[in-house]
């Protein structure tokens, strides 16, 4: 059995972070009244946050579970302010982490655009590093491109911070390319959050699994360890009449995606698990699949896993090596930049001509 | 002894019939009406003209004697000229008609022949007529009460064959039944021909209960002639008069429990019921039902007072009644009212202690614990999941 750390931080890390819970407890209303979560590992799930309002709102979530670090009005998406209350934080957060044991693995949810997430994950990272061994993930949320340029702003230099730490892989979900999962943007972050924790949980039950022909933590460390540590996640469900190699591909189409990829061109490792009732694996044409997936990216770990009388599902991981849609945020993320140091600079030079201008000028009453 | 007896009955002969052994005879013409009789010896021999017949000189005459005492039959013989009939028969001659005379359609001259001692007499078929009054006596009612009125039927019928007149009649009245009105003198059509009849009424009430008998009515009266006077006599009536009813209330009390066996505390409906089962209404009627230590009144209330319970009428009490302590109790509802009071006992309400079973609330602990436990967990889960 596993023993696996899910951090969430701010917003976004602690709303994922409940909307696994709940799925793990059964995704009822009153589930958390009468269900067991069904994590066959051991999970310990902390949610963490200077929004004490953020904290209240989730659901799912164990009290005991919920940190808030209390720091004057939150950091108001500014990473510097951020990282100046994790610094004065740091040994709390740690301990907390600490008293939970040892684990296997982690991984850290967070958008990269808030002012918390974004400035506490990489230094998080960069600790636990230095302290532990095991291997360390990243759910990293990438914002809406018309959020503002602070929030891209903030995104990138995260993202960048984040891979200057020895962190094991970010995997990448994309609310923009995801925008269309809900009519509002209540609505759209809901079911986000429950796409995120569909995959996180069948993940975690494929790497916990005895059975043979499945896939472990060992493979899912060399897949993320490969390319340039960036990952993101497919995954489908399958009807009753729909065959499995149908399945297996809508996982690896943007339907399935949370991130906008081109597989075959950009991936360099893909793990594929598929689960359901016998009757729905056909063997033939799992393999030829997977054939022809990995004649395309390298190598395919693979795993099946029977589960009676439950519908086929699919979850796909890729590595990346590049990412063209990485690169074109970046890109934007940098205008947005020079956006916000012009605006600084002319905000400047106003205030000293305005200086100028004052300059030997006494008020007279 | 038979030859004595024989020998007796001829002395009897002698002594008491008119020598009719006699040898002397006289002839002698009578001129009658129609209906006329000659009387011999003060009618102990009568012969009447009975009819004529003036075309052939006929005339019919009907011979009679008192039967009692001559013991021959009466016979209607014919009289013509020169052709004697004798009575009572043609060997035994005493009477004889002899011949007739001047017969028209209702005379005759008769000459008949008859022993020479005897008297005779004419009498007119006028002064043949007779009265006689039957005298009946009947009333309404044979059987009253006290109070009632009976009337008293006096009916008079003049069966004989001539008028009654001066009918004096003779009421004697008694004293338990009381003439109403003045005098007790009832009125009968005076004179009273033959063959009609009259009646009168008069009423007396009752006042004592008892058989009586109305004593016979006496009537005396006259012939037209005026000469004789008769008496009558009518039966006599009994009257029954029953007591008069009494009549009262008579009170009737039960009582009864929805239930009689009860454990401590348990309530009681008490319902008292009075019936008037006589015949006149009860007045001032009052209700007294103590309560024995250990029971308690919870509402209602086991007494009352009326003013009046109409016969056949019935009035209900209720109460709500309560143990309080375990034993026996009666109840002793007493009903006081005009005409006298009564008691009834009621059933005994047994009272025991209260005993809970508990094994019949067994099946619920299972429940509870299972629902406690349901809100323990749901308490705790809350509480881990409230931040
Ligand atoms: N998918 C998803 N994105 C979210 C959710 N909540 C917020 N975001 C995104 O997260 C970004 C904002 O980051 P937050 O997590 O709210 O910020 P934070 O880390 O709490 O930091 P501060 O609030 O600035 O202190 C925006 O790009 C949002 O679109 C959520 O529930 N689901
Ligand atoms: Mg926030």
């Amino acid at each position: 059995m596993l023993n696996i750390l899910l951090l969430g931080i701010g917003q976004c890390g602690n709303r994922i972070l409940d909307a696994i819970n709940h799925l793990s407890l059964g995704g009822g209303r009153f589930s958390k009244y009468y269900s067991q979560q069904q994590y066959v590992s051991n999970v310990q799930t902390i949610a963490i946050n200077t929004a004490l309002n953020d904290l209240k709102e989730l659901k799912h979530t164990r009290a005991k579970d919920r940190v808030h670090i209390p720091y004057l009005h939150g950091v108001g998406a500014n990473r510097n302010i951020g990282k100046q209350c994790f610094i004065e934080n740091r040994d709390m957060i740690l301990r907390t982490i600490e008293e939970r044991g040892n684990f296997d693995v982690a991984f850290v949810i967070t958008s990269a655009s808030g002012g918390t997430g974004s400035s506490f994950t990489p230094l998080l990272v960069k600790e636990l590093k230095e302290r532990y061994s095991f291997p360390i993930y990243s759910i990293i949320v990438l914002p809406f491109r018309e959020e503002g340029t602070l929030y891209m702003q903030n995104a990138a230099f995260c993202l960048q911070e984040l891979r200057e730490t020895s962190v094991d892989g970010v995997i990448l979900v994309d609310n923009q390319f995801l925008k269309q999962a809900g009519k509002d943007i209540k609505t759209a972050y809901d079911s986000i959050n429950r796409m995120v924790a569909d995959r996180f949980l069948f993940l975690i039950r494929a790497l916990d699994s005895e059975m043979m022909m499945v896939t472990d933590l060992g493979d899912f460390n060399t897949l993320m360890a490969s390319g340039a540590r960036l990952a993101t996640f497919g995954f489908a469900k399958g009807g009753k009449n729909q065959s499995i190699k149908d399945v297996i591909k809508e996982s690896m189409s943007p339907r399935g995606l949370l991130f906008s990829t081109q597989p075959y061109e950009e991936a360099v490792r893909a793990m594929i698990i598929i689960q359901g009732d016998k009757k729905y694996l056909d063997i033939n044409e799992i393999t030829s699949e997977v054939e022809t997936l990995s004649s395309n990216v390298g190598h395919v770990f693979k795993g099946v896993l029977i589960r009676n009388r439950e519908e086929p599902q699919v979850l796909t991981i890729f590595s990346l090596s590049a990412s063209e849609e990485l690169d074109k945020f970046y890109l934007e993320a940098i205008e947005a930049i020079k956006k916000e140091k012009e605006q600084k600079e002319r905000t400047k030079s106003q205030k000293e001509v305005a200086n100028d201008l004052f300059k030997g000028i006494e008020p007279e009453y | 002894m038979k030859k004595h007896a024989i020998l007796t009955l001829l002395i009897f002969f002698l002594v008491s019939t008119p020598s009719v052994f006699a040898a002397d005879k006289t002839s002698m013409d009578f001129p009658l009406n129609v209906g006329d009789s000659v009387y011999f010896e003060d009618g102990y021999y009568k012969v009447k003209l009975v009819r004529t017949d003036d075309v052939m000189g006929f005339a019919w005459l009907n011979f009679s004697c008192d039967t009692m005492r001559c013991g021959y039959d009466p016979k209607e013989l014919k009289g013509y000229q020169d052709e004697p009939n004798c009575y009572p028969t043609s060997l035994n001659q005493i009477i004889c008609i002899k011949k007739t005379r001047e017969v028209t359609s209702n005379r005759a001259i008769v000459n008949l022949t008859f022993p020479s001692d005897w008297s005779w007499q004419i009498i007119t078929a006028e002064e043949l007529k007779m009265p006689k009054l039957v005298v009946r006596k009947t009333v309404d009612k044979p059987r009253v009460k006290v109070d009632e009125i009976v009337q008293v039927k006096i009916t008079i019928e003049n069966t004989g064959n001539g008028s009654a007149t001066g009918i004096d009649i003779d009421e004697i009245p008694i004293t338990a039944l009381i003439p109403m009105g003045e005098e007790l003198e009832p009125k009968i059509r005076d004179p009273l021909p033959a063959g009609e009849s009259d009646s009168d009424t008069y009423l007396v009430q009752a006042v004592k209960s008892g058989t009586f008998t109305i004593p016979k009515t006496s009537v005396r009266y006259w012939d037209e002639s005026r000469k004789n006077e008769y008496t009558a006599e009518s039966n006599t009536v009994s009257v029954t008069v029953l007591a008069p009813e009494v009549k009262v209330s008579k009170l009737t009390t039960t009582i009864q429990f929805d239930k009689e066996n009860v454990t401590r505390g348990e309530e009681i409906t008490a319902t008292i019921l009075i019936r008037n089962v006589g015949d006149a209404p009860a007045n001032d009627v009052d209700l007294i039902t103590r309560l024995p230590p250990g029971l308690e009144l919870v509402s209602g209330a086991l007494e009352d007072k009326y003013h009046e319970i109409k016969p056949g009428s019935t009035r209900e009490v209720k109460a709500v009644i309560r143990a309080v302590k375990v034993g026996n109790y009666t109840l002793t509802p007493r009903t006081v009212y005009s005409d006298g009071e009564t008691t009834t006992t009621s059933p005994v309400i047994i009272v025991t202690e209260e005993v809970v079973e508990y094994t019949k609330y067994l099946y619920l602990i299972p429940i509870l614990l299972i629902l406690l436990i349901i809100i323990a967990i749901v308490i705790k889960r809350h509480r881990e999941y409230s931040f």
